[in-house]
């Protein structure tokens, strides 16, 4: 592939996100019919067209447009990735002047560390119930929103959103509030109707917290991959269903027979970048739990930093982080891969 | 036009250069950076001392940079590791401060003491915290005793009195669940309200002696960390719970939450730090409220002496980097000096390291009760957390939280503990 393809494979990504953006914001009637079908990512190239784009015919053009994103990923991607993979070798303390040389040491401790496991497994669970939960609603509400309601869509499609542009610390302290064991308004409602709420709290019992968790997560997130798989249906051509109901068909056959085999693509994207937000997720574990009680909720995102900043064992982190790179870049490639393939 | 803009150009170089040149000429200010770990509470006591300290020493600039408590412990590590310390911070005493010691990143502040004649002024256990093999790493300026607050009305309408020994505290806590009221809240989220207790009940039970030489892991291995007291002090936490003393969900209560149902009045007690008495005091509860140690502890296995508390300081240190010491260690003679520190009462209502700042002027009587309960201890005991070394105390703070748990004995949480005191002795020795 020459450099300018890619130039275009990247433009064509962007392009899908900008539609995503301005069909959820501003419904451009024209984006949504057209472009949004042909520009999910993976389209061959060629297959979409811009009004007024011009072809880039020399590589030089090429490569001085992409230095500045270069640099910017060479210097804070790259440069990072390498030293993080080097310093893994290495046993050493932040702020310790005294660096060692261990070989593979932190990496035979990892394989003997009965919290790396349980952090590996929390990641597990967490994906695994991500996955189902938010593209198993996410594509519900998005078939309901498409076709299911003729009125309030926009209204219920932002509201869906909104948990998405909240910062995940806020939503963590809002959720750390609806759980607390005095004040929350869960166990306000729990006791309302007399059950007593568990002893040890939502997020203070080893056995539910992965789960009280998954729930703060799952608030947030599906309306994220329900806005993407929108786009998705939102392009599948009106003739198809305008045939099936002359065929008779109902919407729920409508549904399992068109919707979901032609968003298949966009639900595919939306179910990895589901399974890489969880393989990655920090922010609202540290922020409900930071890990606790006692590591029972603690995910590779966690223990990097709680390796690193807590108990001062930064080589021991690079190490973790490493498997923990390599993890989502296998995620990464299937990503790809499948995108692709279609 | 071209000339106009030319000339403007020109005179516009000009001037820069002689703005520049002016600046050069007066006497180079001389900036100081600064990390505190501050809140709402005390960032506007200490932006008022720099103030204050700058405009007696208009040389010199102070740089502050306040983080909340996590990020401290994150961003100062961070500037430390990228070789860029600040000229001063804020640091606890105990391992914090001695892994900085150890790494060589920290200035001795012995001789400036001596120049400004701290050791007639400060309270000699605060130094004491901060001094390591005769070098003093930090000039100490508040301390911070941890307390039981009881509601004052409670107690009157229940007929409680103030319990003097732990076998009483327990009664009282059994009377207070009699009359459907809780007896107290406990925020163990963050863990570290756990860790005062057992910092307490493990000099209480196992004994300063046994205690100092396990914290700073210089027993030997065979008897590191296998005095029963330990076992024993986990117990007696235990016992609490069974006594029904705390409220439910210990272990995702955060420390905010149970301070609040203390003021809010959902519970009678609380078991915090001295900190807290400016908070209450906000919270419209001055008055409303008593305090009172922790209680000793009559059992026969109980090996420690009954009258210590449990009090550890807070302090300022310059960094071995910096360039402009002298300026550094003026403002933390500034920060532990009387107007200060006479500030630091007035104004936030914590302990001063010096004793002259305290009078009924600017203390409120809950401290001045403090102030002169303290003056009666046999001595005092640091947070445990703070002393013992990171891997060492992250295995406590998660014994604490799996013992109240239940998913851990004091039995099998004493053994990880010595297990991980073990490996980090270990590695020290080689």
């Amino acid at each position: 592939m020459r450099p300018h393809e890619h130039i275009r494979e990247r433009a064509g990504a962007w392009l899908c996100v900008f539609t995503i953006f301005s069909d959820t914001l501003q419904r451009v009637p024209a984006m949504r019919t057209e472009t949004a079908s042909r520009a999910a990512p993976g389209q061959k190239e060629g297959r979409f067209r811009i009004a007024g784009q011009r072809r880039w015919r020399t590589t030089i053009d090429a490569y001085i447009l992409v230095a500045p994103a270069l640099i910017v990923f060479s210097i804070f991607v790259v440069y990072p990735l390498i030293n993080t993979v080097q310093l893994s070798f290495y046993q050493y303390g932040l702020t310790d002047p005294d660096v060692r040389f261990v070989n593979f040491d932190n990496y035979i401790r990892l394989f003997q560390d009965a919290i790396f496991w349980r952090a590996l497994r929390n990641n597990g669970i967490i994906l695994i119930f991500s996955v189902v939960i938010q593209v198993g609603i996410g594509v519900v509400l998005a078939a309901v929103l498409s076709r299911g309601i003729r009125w309030g869509k926009t209204f219920f499609r932002t509201l869906h959103f909104a948990p998405v542009v909240m910062s995940a610390v806020a939503v963590g302290v809002l959720w750390q509030l609806i759980y607390d064991p005095g004040i929350g308004i869960i166990n306000f409602l729990l006791r309302t109707v007399g059950v007593r709420p568990p002893v040890q709290g939502w997020l203070g019992d080893p056995n539910i917290v992965m789960f009280s968790i998954i729930a703060a997560a799952c608030w947030q997130y599906t309306g994220y991959v329900m806005t993407i798989v929108l786009a998705g249906m939102e392009s599948v051509p009106a003739e198809l269903y305008e045939a099936s109901g002359l065929d008779g068909a109902n919407e729920v056959q409508n549904f399992f027979y068109i919707t979901l085999p032609m968003s298949r693509n966009v639900i595919l994207a939306a179910t990895l970048i589901t399974m890489i937000g969880a393989v990655k997720v920090f922010d609202i574990v540290y922020v409900l739990t930071r890990g606790g009680p006692a590591n029972a909720s603690q995910v590779l995102g966690t223990y990097i930093y709680y390796n690193a900043f807590t108990i001062n064992q930064a080589g021991y982190a690079s190490a973790i982080a490493v498997v923990l790179l390599v993890i989502a870049v296998i995620f990464g490639v299937l990503q790809l891969r499948f995108t692709r393939q279609v | 036009m071209q000339n106009r803009l030319s000339r403007i150009f020109t005179v516009s170089i000009c001037a820069l250069g002689i703005f520049g040149a002016s600046a050069l000429q007066a006497q180079d200010p001389v900036t100081l950076d600064f990390y505190f770990l501050s809140d709402s509470v005390t960032g506007p006591y200490v932006e008022q001392i720099i103030t204050d300290f700058e405009t007696a020493n208009p040389t010199i600039d102070i740089n502050l940079l306040s983080y909340p408590n996590e990020s401290y412990k994150t961003a100062i590590q961070v500037a430390i590791g990228a070789d860029d310390a600040p000229d001063l911070l804020f640091n606890w005493p105990g391992e914090d401060t001695g892994r900085f010691v150890r790494e060589g990143h920290l200035l001795d502040l012995a001789p400036y003491a001596e120049e400004f004649g701290w050791s007639d002024t400060v309270s000699p256990a605060a130094l004491d915290a901060y001094t390591f093999d005769g070098a003093l790493y930090g000039a100490p300026y508040s301390l911070e005793a941890k307390y039981y607050y009881y509601n004052t009305a409670i107690f009157e309408a229940q007929g409680l009195s103030v319990p003097t020994t732990f076998e009483e505290l327990l009664g009282v806590c059994q009377a207070l669940r009699a009359a459907d009221i809780t007896p107290m809240s406990f925020g163990n989220q963050e863990r570290w309200e756990g860790v005062h207790y057992m910092s307490i009940l493990n000099q209480r039970m196992a004994g300063e002696d046994t205690i100092a030489g396990d914290y700073t892991l210089t027993t030997p291995a065979d008897a590191l960390f296998t005095n029963p007291g330990y076992v024993a002090a986990f117990e007696k936490l235990l016992e609490l719970q069974n006594a029904g003393c705390f409220a439910d969900a210990v272990n995702s209560t955060t420390p905010d939450a149970a301070q609040a149902q203390f003021y809010t009045e959902q519970v009678a007690m609380y078991y915090q730090g001295t900190w807290i008495i400016g908070q209450l005091d906000a919270n419209e509860f001055a008055g409303r409220y008593g305090m009172f140690r922790m209680p000793p502890i009559t059992s026969d296995d109980a090996q420690g002496n009954q009258n210590y508390a449990l009090l550890g300081p807070i302090g300022l240190q310059v960094s071995a980097r910096s360039e402009h010491p002298d300026e550094a260690a003026a403002f933390l003679n500034y920060f532990i000096g009387q107007t200060a520190q006479q500030g630091l009462v007035g104004d936030l209502q914590r302990i001063p390291v010096r004793a002259d700042a305290v009078s009924s002027d600017n203390a409120s009587p809950q401290l001045i009760f403090v102030v002169e309960d303290l003056n009666e201890t046999a001595g005092a005991v640091l947070w445990l957390d703070v002393i013992l070394e990171n891997r060492v105390s992250e295995a406590y703070l998660n014994g604490i939280q799996e013992v109240l748990a239940g998913t851990l004995t004091p039995e099998q949480a004493v053994a990880a503990i010595r297990e991980q005191a073990l490996a980090v002795q270990l590695e020290r020795a080689s």
